[in-house]
């Protein structure tokens, strides 16, 4: 009952006049800059942050709230009615979405859509309340050698996930480690991989990570991909935007069903939206029968609605260890870190009881951007999609405009600039060669994290390693660690042996 | 490992990358309290990056050498010029005449060849970014030689 008597709390700071208008702008935007491609939730936060800097830190976080769902929502218009997934976790929605587009349903596959990730945003915010409540009580309990050993977790969970080629994901979670630590290490006040240039001495933001590998990256690889680049087919929406009675009925046991895998996966760390749509399209697929089953691929409503309301659920679900822990688990919920940061506050078990009105705030803002991308997003769909008309010229222009106005606004820094320059052109090469780019975003947030309670751990137990990995619960977290670094090993073995073609492509599935 | 595979540049730059780490790492004052040296944790990770390093090319080793599309030279390496000069020159030049300047070039670069569109477009989208960042959520951008708003 605690749990409802603090979200009425939430409710009464979210349900003030300025806060609902922030939270609308927060959906719109985040919808909006979503709906374009190659723009996925973690560049959208990032390019939105500067935005909030001139709020309070509840209005911003309930802004947030909108743009965070906003913005997992967006992909899916240009999935379905342009084949080009605005982001990675729509890739799914555009192989029924677009066919049921071609085929004159594409008002029902918007339908499905919103009112899918509608159902599943509002019971994955229910389930994060009740879960990141019950993680605080567990997480005051852990101390630094437990801590070092989930986030080891996390950045186990991501490499494994990440990806197509083990050695590359590994050394991409390294990067993003080693980028992480450069700057003054604050248990000592040493500076460390700074190599004497002063400007670093204060370390490499998360967000310069994400606008320089995302953003930067993303223009590069346009401008070098050009020629290359296909003409879009887009489908002009026909008819109503409406289910029809049998469309309705088959969509809510999919809704239900990727709510449910969404936010166990997605609350999983290292697992996001991607994974999370990919494994909900193989269930919807496993559990279809007769004619149904054979629909799939060429316009199965339940291949759109159980991945939509996965990948909204898996967005609630990413909130319950970065809540309840302090600890991201995916380069979104990374940036996430980074929006925490910039207001002085540490996302984590301590920070329910430092700022119930924030915490809470924030949690009733989600329910609030649901209910608005509800109302919003089917009314504007012709609004989304004609935001596709804008040239790609001016389009990438503006976005390298935004970014560096972004950059400079975080430190007032003309280093920052160029370190995003360099992260730019890193990012280029990482993605032309096949490296993930998820791990070096989570990389930079955990490095001195993990550094930190690594070192305190180490002080607990008198520098004796045997020590610190045979406690109980670090143990078991590591052997867990050591799991998800095997699994992509027994998922190409199990593909190999039994000729699975979705167990082989979720084996190739790249969360970044 | 053959030096014509595609990652075959990738396993020598994150072999020079982890001994760069190395070397930072190691060359880190330990003020000698604590009982891990703040070394410690650069010198692993330049460590395990040669490991991947190697693990890289094991995996390449006898490998069929992938076809890897070729890029568009002329785009991309005038994309990362006008970029990089954009990101340089924000500072100095200032947010609006900076940008007045990149954002139709690179328009240019990108394919476009409407210019009367894309110099209204630019004037537009720059005044409005100037409008939201100084005038509404009143972040200072640079102003670089134009006087002080």
């Amino acid at each position: 009952m605690e749990v409802f008597g603090s979200l009425l709390g939430g409710f009464a700071t979210a349900l003030t006049p300025q806060n609902l208008l922030y939270a609308g702008i927060g959906v719109f935007l985040g919808t909006a800059i979503g709906v374009l491609p190659g723009i996925g939730p973690a560049l959208t936060i990032s390019l939105l942050l500067p935005i909030t800097f001139g709020l309070d830190a509840v209005p911003a976080f309930i802004m947030f709230g909108g743009i965070y769902y906003g913005a997992m929502y967006g992909g899916s218009t240009t999935s379905i009615l342009v084949n080009t997934p605005g982001e990675s976790a729509s890739v799914v929605t555009a192989i029924d979405g677009y066919q049921m587009a071609k085929k004159g349903r594409g008002g029902a596959a918007l339908a499905t859509s919103a009112i899918g990730s509608f159902v599943a945003g509002t019971i994955a915010t229910f389930l994060l309340m009740f879960l990141a409540v019950a993680l605080v009580s567990f997480a005051v309990k852990l101390g630094p050698p437990e801590y070092f050993a989930i986030m080891l977790l996390a950045l186990a969970a991501v490499t494994s996930l990440s990806g197509t080629s083990a050695p590359k994901s590994f050394f991409a979670t390294l990067l993003g480690l080693a980028l992480g630590l450069v700057g003054t290490d604050n248990q000592t006040g040493q500076l460390r991989l700074t190599f004497g240039i002063s400007e670093l001495e204060s370390g490499i933001d998360v967000v310069l990570g994400a606008i320089g590998l995302f953003a930067v990256g993303e223009v590069l690889w346009y401008a070098a991909t050009l020629r290359s680049q296909q003409a879009e087919e887009r489908i002009t929406l026909k008819g109503s935007i409406w289910m029809n009675g049998e469309e309705f009925r088959r969509s809510w046991p999919a809704w239900l069903r990727g709510s449910a895998v969404g936010f166990f996966i997605g609350a999983l760390p290292g697992a996001g939206a991607t994974i999370a749509s990919f494994i909900s399209y193989a269930v919807e697929k496993a559990t279809a029968r007769g004619r149904r089953k054979s629909e799939f691929g060429k316009g199965a409503i339940e291949g759109v609605a159980g991945p939509e309301a996965s990948n909204n659920a898996s967005a609630g679900g990413a909130l319950v260890p970065l809540l309840g822990l302090g600890i991201p688990g995916s380069g979104t919920t990374a940036v996430m870190v980074a929006a925490f940061q910039i207001y002085g506050l540490q996302p984590g078990p301590l920070l329910f009881d430092k700022r119930p009105d924030l915490v809470w705030g924030l949690i009733a803002s989600l329910y609030l951007a649901n209910a608005m991308l509800l109302v919003l997003n089917l009314p504007l769909v012709g609004l989304w999609v004609r935001l596709l008309d804008i040239p790609k010229p001016l389009l990438y222009g503006g976005i390298l405009v935004v970014s560096a106005v972004g950059v400079y606004s975080l430190n007032r820094s003309a280093t920052d600039l160029i370190v995003v320059f360099v992260l730019g052109v890193v990012g280029y090469l990482m993605r032309r060669f096949d490296y993930p780019l998820a791990p070096v975003i989570l990389g930079i947030v955990l490095a001195p994290l993990i550094d930190n309670n690594f070192r305190r751990a180490m002080i607990m137990t008198d520098g004796d390693v045997i020590r610190l990995v045979t406690r109980p619960a670090t143990a078991t977290t590591l052997v867990i660690a050591l799991a998800f670094l095997m699994l992509p090993f027994m998922l190409r073995l199990y593909a190999r042996r039994t000729g699975n073609r979705e167990v082989a492509e979720l084996a190739e599935t790249d969360v970044g | 490992m053959s030096l014509r595979h595609p990652d075959a540049i990738g396993v020598i730059a994150i072999v020079v990358l982890g001994a760069l780490v190395i070397y930072g790492g190691a060359t880190t004052p330990d003020p000698g309290f604590g009982v891990v040296s703040p070394a410690a944790f650069p010198v692993v990770l330049g460590v395990l990056m040669l490991a991947s390093a190697a693990w890289l090319a094991r995996d390449i080793f006898g490998a069929k050498i992938p076809t890897i599309e070729p890029i568009d030279r002329g785009p991309f390496f005038a994309t990362v010029a006008a970029t990089g000069l954009y990101l340089v020159t924000f500072v100095p030049l200032g947010f609006v005449l900076s940008s007045l300047v990149f954002f139709p070039v690179q328009s240019r670069i990108l394919g476009s060849r409407a210019l009367v569109r894309d110099v209204i477009a630019t004037v537009v989208f720059v005044a409005c970014v100037y409008l939201l960042f100084v005038k509404f959520l009143t972040i200072d951008l640079p102003h670089g030689p134009l006087p002080t708003p």
